[in-house]
């Protein structure tokens, strides 16, 4: 392979600043050239990086940057960073080329200019914008997705609970719980507030359960990068150690309000800038870690897998079979299209028959056995208090120019378990309602409204919504509602490492299979719809769409991508199941 | 350029015209200064339509009637002179000014003329004037402005999120030597730009005088000149947005008589220079970063729905709404694209295309407005699809705002006067009524308002504004909305078994404010399930959604958006003397029939059948004529939008009735005990709870359901009424 022409990770500016002088040369007539080529365009040098990146194994070579080993990466080096988009700011604009004497320099990629800048006409500079995002780590995240270089200091929790002891034992849950609550009230309350970063609990200024991130995009296409994406940027870290220097201020220069910028109260001592060169945005299957199983999974091989995972969901939740398969099936869906206020796919899952006692008991060991399959899932106690709070719906603040973060402000494809059983009877107020229509509206139409101030802007937003509660939930209605009936307790059940890769593989590539439906059998399914409403007057038509949705669903889980009548009586057996036992409640 | 004032050289600079004529070549190759000044003037003085015989000079006029300012549209330039406007587009930043100079010099001279007509000779004061610019050019995205755009006009709109106290802002500083104690008069940057202070005196000292220091100059703010500006925060139009983006914010900066013009909240359409200012010095870090924003020199609140006009439309589309308007099924094609995702309905997808499309505005000769605007009620049992009609309307229709009847109160419905909480001042906050202007109010869940708040659209519904009384604060706002109101039965689902009045629990003040009240009913029959089971089939199948017979001018909902607002703009259809004549019959022969069934029940229906309801039909023929582009609402629209109203409101209003004649003689006899029973317990003007009253009258053997359904007939008649969210009874006759 040869030397690298390049120190691409020590010293990515050299990479940078030669391959445009370079290409300055290159295109230069008569010694003269006109910057204006590069405008919005690449020199050469994101290929360059992109090929040392992908093709001459440099991906493992640089380093990921976290709050656990940001004291061991240098500044102006090149990083991996991953995270959720957030917030956008839009484009700023910077002076991209400037002619130092005679020579052209570029500004890209950089936060402060490597050669000094002498204030020069309008012929010597360059103006280029490039896109700014704000991204925070994914909420809900579990920890088997990420990555750690080495184990992370300061923080407790997240490996401690890894994955080789899958002992369940209640009172450890009760202070998760009681911790998890704590950290989702508090993330809640630091976002969006620009002065959180000066509380207490900060490892070297930055916010260590708010480890974000600035990146500066460049020349990406329109609607390239969307809000809550998870995305992995490459590109060059730099950070200012430097507290900014807030008295040299112009006294002549005028000052109005608004005038400041948003990032103004992003301090770059708090919150690491990125530029970014290279991104991509993650799938499921990106967080396996490479650990993929055979290319080809033969149909034995997904039978077997969806078996284990299968029993194992049994025990988690006592031997009971039908919710064993409902929530097999649950975390199976996603959208797969939508249209106006229409989901299709979607398969929210409402468990009834947990009382305040079992459901600590099972609805805990769900949630944590889903933590541990699943990358981004959340869980919420529901209480009136949690309600009338302010902390459900994403808002844009217009003074700060900022989106205050919300708890449904989420990642796509994140499972949300509500726990209804927390709930005690009281008043809900005008915030209350509304945040019960944003949940109902999210899981009915997959849809968060942001609250713009002067008007809501939808934001699809995919969640699969698991509703644990007593009675059947009328707050949340969900598709399809499962009287729980366990009927032994299983005090631990051992998991290895490996079972737990391959159903998270399992997860990832059965959720992404297409589905389609054989004319022949659509025939065959219309008759028996139509029968099925002949007989039973009150099916609605959400029923027959969810029946439909649930018998893909068991094929994908199968591996097929072929509707068969098979599977249709499977789903059919299930629903009779459950139609007896909501009648014999 | 030339033969524009051919034969009209007019007033006294015949000079400059000369010039011109003489030498054509120095127009738009090299514009000097110079010669922009001039021909500034020249445009100022002399650009006229032909108004039939007589000449419009409509800038002149409009600079003798409003000497401050003056709004010029930049198609008026181009008309004048192609490099004229070509540089206030390009440069604006060196040829506004001229411009001002020029408008400031022709004011000048026309009132030294006017004085000079008087016969008394007057010195003119040479006032400022501020040149507004204003164009039809289609506005662009704010994701588009880039650094090609600098220094040059740019349209754009959106909303204005936030606007910041007025300042004052110095146009020339006077600096003033610390040692030598010269004066020097600097001029400042426009918009956001600061002055630029020389760094050393050049006051040559003479022999025994210090000589200046390096940085001498003290600004003199009291003999520096100034003038008011405010920074505004605009925000993308939502409707922009793409999917999953959010919305992009821009700083405005606006000064002279723009000043104070703009409230948050409003959607605007500015020119102005894009331009650029220095980041705050908190920023160093990053050097070479500088911020973006507009020098408004020119701006427009949106009111209309189509706002922006008709020039808003390329040629292809013109021609292209207008070989669909054609096209024979094109009333059919519409009302199959609205909520193509929604089984079954024909009736309400009618109906909801007549709202969208609007009747026609009239203005009477006294001054009274009619409204153009129809209101649709659907009320029937839940899960059938009404709140998915309501989103697919806010989508679609050009302005909408969707607000929920539960937890939304009369305030945020209309208006309401806040106290800001720093400033102390008193400020009106208009709600989904008056944002949507122009446009369509989706209300979910109507019947869960509360009463006191439903009243409070009654004035918004029929007249269009609301008027604010609070706080010292007076004063009446537009809102010439639609309003589309979805409703549960009390019941929560609609039952056959009860009248009308029962199912439809909801005033009759404000039920016969709406034009159509559908009944939306689970209809269960064998074709429909088929037809809903082969098209659930098909969704899942596909995985896409099928819009089915979604023709190519809808593809998306942008298309029917589009059309919707085309027609809207291009299209305001009156009744022709044969419909009109058609539809008085008719309307004669329902009220006959109305009063008969009323006379024989011995009630009133549940939706009286009043002149309002004639409005609604010609509303409902008028947009019917709207879809196809069809200047006369015929006889075929007249009976189309009598069988839609058939189909809906009467129907709605007759439900019930058979069970009304089904009674028994037995019953009827004991609702008339229950009457007489009721009138014997409360005198007139008494009032009494309505639950004691029917437990009183239990106690005396009557039944309950009898003794409501006496009530209700009263009520109908007036009776008694109703207070207190139905708790209390009053006798009224």
């Amino acid at each position: 392979m040869g030397e690298l022409p390049y120190d691409y990770v020590d010293n990515p500016f050299e990479a940078v600043q030669v391959t445009f002088e370079k290409a300055v040369q290159d295109l230069a007539t008569d010694g003269r050239f006109d910057p204006a080529r590069f405008y919005r365009k690449d020199w050469g040098v994101v290929d360059l990086f992109r090929h040392f990146v992908f093709d001459n194994g440099g991906f493992s070579k640089i380093p990921i940057l976290e709050l656990s080993n940001l004291h061991r990466i240098k500044p102006n080096t090149l990083v991996r960073y991953r995270g959720m988009i957030q917030d956008m700011f839009g484009n700023e604009l910077y002076i991209g080329a400037f002619k130092d004497g005679d020579t052209w320099r570029t500004n890209k990629f950089m936060e402060r200019p490597m050669f000094e800048m002498t204030p020069s006409s309008d012929e010597k500079t360059q103006l280029w914008e490039r896109s700014l995002v704000y991204c925070v780590p994914v909420p809900g995240q579990n920890s088997w997705t990420l990555e750690y270089s080495t184990p992370p200091y300061g923080e407790k929790r997240g490996r401690d609970d890894e994955v080789d002891t899958m002992d369940f034992d209640d009172s450890l849950f009760k202070k998760q719980r009681v911790d998890e609550v704590q950290i989702q009230n508090q993330s809640l309350d630091s976002v969006g507030d620009p002065h959180f970063q000066s509380s207490t609990d900060m490892v070297d200024g930055f916010d260590k359960n708010h480890f974000s991130c600035l990146v500066k995009v460049y020349d990406t296409p329109e609607n390239n990068l969307n809000l809550n994406d998870v995305i992995e940027f490459i590109g060059i870290y730099t950070f200012d150690p430097e507290p900014a220097e807030d008295d040299d201020v112009d006294p002549n220069y005028p000052t109005f309000e608004f005038m400041e910028d948003v990032t103004d109260h992003i301090s770059p001592t708090k919150v690491p800038r990125l530029h970014c060169l290279i991104h991509r945005k993650l799938s499921v299957h990106d967080f396996l870690l490479g650990r993929h199983i055979a290319a080809a999974p033969t149909p034995n091989l997904i039978r077997d897998v969806r078996e284990s995972l299968f029993t194992y969901l049994l025990t988690v939740l006592g031997n009971d079979g039908l919710a064993a398969q409902c929530v097999l099936l649950h975390i199976l869906s996603r959208v797969r299209s939508r249209d106006h206020s229409i989901s299709v796919g979607r398969l929210s899952l409402n468990l009834s028959g947990f009382t305040r006692e079992n459901g600590s008991k099972f609805g805990n060991k769900l949630s944590e056995s889903l933590k541990n399959i699943l990358p981004f899932s959340l869980y919420i106690p529901l209480t009136v208090e949690y309600l009338n709070t302010d902390h459900l719906q994403p808002k844009k603040n217009n003074v700060t120019g900022r989106l205050v973060s919300g708890a449904l402000q989420l990642a796509q494809g994140t499972h949300l378990v509500i726990d209804e059983t927390t709930l005690c009877s009281g008043t809900l107020y005008d915030i209350g309602l509304a945040n019960v229509r944003l949940l109902k509206h999210l899981m009915e139409c997959q849809m968060v409204a942001y609250n713009f101030e002067y008007y809501n802007l939808e934001m699809p937003g995919e969640v699969q919504f698991l509703i644990l509660s007593e009675g059947k939930s009328n707050i949340l209605p969900a598709d399809l509602v499962v009287p729980f009936q366990p009927n032994a307790i299983t005090s631990s059940t051992n998991v290895t490492p490996e079972l737990l890769e391959s159903w998270r593989w399992y997860l990832a590539e059965m959720k992404s299979i297409p589905h389609s439906i054989e004319p022949d059998l659509q025939k065959t399914l219309e008759d028996d719809m139509v029968a099925a409403k002949k007989v039973n007057v009150n099916l609605r038509c959400e029923d027959l769409s969810r029946l439909l949705t649930m018998a893909q669903l068991m094929s994908a889980s199968f591996g097929e991508t072929n509707l068969s009548l098979e599977r249709w009586q499977m789903v059919k057996e299930i629903e009779l199941l459950r139609k007896k036992r909501i009648g014999g409640i | 350029m030339s033969g524009w004032d051919e034969g009209s050289v007019y007033y006294s600079d015949q000079a400059h015209f000369q010039d011109r004529n003489g030498d054509p070549k120095n127009g738009e190759e090299d514009l000097t200064l110079h010669s922009a000044l001039r021909k500034f003037r020249e445009f100022i003085r002399g650009f006229h339509h032909f108004n039939g015989e007589k000449r419009d000079f409509p800038y002149r006029e409009s600079l003798v009637h409003n000497p401050d300012h003056l709004t010029v549209a930049i198609e008026d330039l181009q008309a004048f002179d192609a490099g004229l406007s070509d540089k206030i587009r390009r440069s604006p930043v060196e040829f506004l000014p001229l411009f001002e100079t020029a408008a400031a010099d022709v004011l000048a001279s026309l009132r030294s003329k006017v004085a000079g007509e008087s016969g008394e000779m007057e010195e003119p004061l040479t006032g400022d004037v501020q040149i507004f610019l204003s164009s039809k050019e289609n506005s662009v995205s704010m994701r588009s402005l880039g650094a090609d755009h600098m220094s040059k006009n740019v349209k754009i709109s959106g909303i204005a999120i936030a606007a910041s106290r007025v300042k004052a802002k110095a146009t020339y500083v006077t600096l003033l030597c610390k040692n030598c104690k010269s004066i020097k008069t600097v001029p400042c940057r426009p918009g956001l730009g600061g002055a630029i202070i020389p760094r050393s005196c050049d006051h040559t000292p003479q022999a025994g005088e210090e000589p200046c220091p390096l940085d001498p100059w003290v600004v003199a703010p009291d003999k520096s000149k100034y003038v008011d500006m405010q920074t505004l925060k605009l925000q993308e139009n939502p409707e922009d947005v793409p999917t999953g983006e959010l919305p992009r914010n821009i700083l405005l900066s606006v000064d002279r008589h723009l000043v104070q013009t703009i409230v948050p909240g409003t959607r605007l359409t500015v020119i102005g220079i894009y331009s650029v200012f220095q980041a705050s010095a908190t920023q160093k870090g990053a050097v070479g970063v500088r911020q973006p924003y507009i020098r408004v020199v020119g701006l427009e609140q949106a009111r209309e729905a189509n706002a922006g006009g008709p020039s808003t439309f390329s040629l292809d589309e013109d021609l292209k709404f207008k070989e669909f308007a054609q096209s024979p099924d094109a009333y059919s094609k519409i009302c199959t694209s609205v909520g193509p995702s929604i089984y079954g309905h024909d009736d309400v997808k009618k109906a909801l295309a007549c709202l969208l499309f609007g009747g026609s505005k009239k203005s009477l000769p006294d001054g009274v407005r009619l409204r153009g605007d129809i209101h649709v009620l659907l009320l029937g049992d839940p899960s059938t699809a009404k709140s998915q009609f309501l989103k697919f309307v806010e989508k679609t229709a050009p302005i909408a705002v969707y607000t929920s009847g539960k937890g939304s109160s009369a305030a945020g419905l209309t208006a309401s006067v806040i106290q800001d909480s720093s400033s102390r001042e008193f400020y009106l906050e208009g709600g989904a009524m008056v944002l949507a202007d122009g446009g369509v109010v989706c209300i979910d869940e109507f019947d869960k308002m509360r009463p006191e708040d439903r009243v409070a659209i009654h004035e918004a519904m029929e007249q269009q504004t609301i008027s604010i009384a609070k706080a010292g604060i007076t004063t009446v706002l537009n809102s010439r909305t639609s309003v589309l109101a979805a409703a549960n039965p009390p019941s929560g689902r609609y039952d056959d078994l009860k009248t009308a009045q029962d199912n439809i629990d909801l005033q009759t003040t404000i039920l016969s404010r709406f034009d159509l009240i559908f009944i939306v009913k689970d209809i269960r029959a064998y074709a429909q399930d088929k037809l809903i089971a082969s098209h659930i089939i098909k969704v899942h199948a596909s995985g896409s959604v099928a819009t089915q017979n979604s023709t190519d001018v809808f593809r998306g909902e942008q298309g029917l958006k589009r059309y919707i607002q085309y027609c809207r703009a291009n299209c305001q259809p009156r009744l022709s003397e044969k419909a009109a004549e058609m539809l008085q019959n008719k309307y004669v022969e329902i009220r006959q029939r109305m009063r008969q069934q009323s006379h024989e029940s011995g009630r009133a229906s549940a939706v009286p059948i009043t002149v309002r309801q004639l409005e609604a039909i010609i509303r409902l023929s008028e947009s019917l004529a709207k879809m196809t582009l069809t200047y006369v609402a015929t006889e075929e629209h007249v009976e189309e939008a009598f069988r839609l109203f058939n189909v809906s409101t009467m129907d709605a209003a007759r439900s019930g009735i058979n069970e009304h004649l089904n009674l028994t003689p037995e019953i009827a006899n004991e609702i008339q005990q229950a009457e007489t029973h009721i009138k014997r317990r409360m005198g007139i003007g008494s009032h009494m709870s309505e639950r004691r009253l029917i437990d009183d009258l239990s106690r005396m053997g009557m039944n309950e359901s009898i003794v409501r359904r006496a009530l209700l007939i009263m009520h109908q008649r007036s009776e008694v009424e109703y207070k207190r969210e139905r708790h209390v009874v009053i006798r009224k006759a």
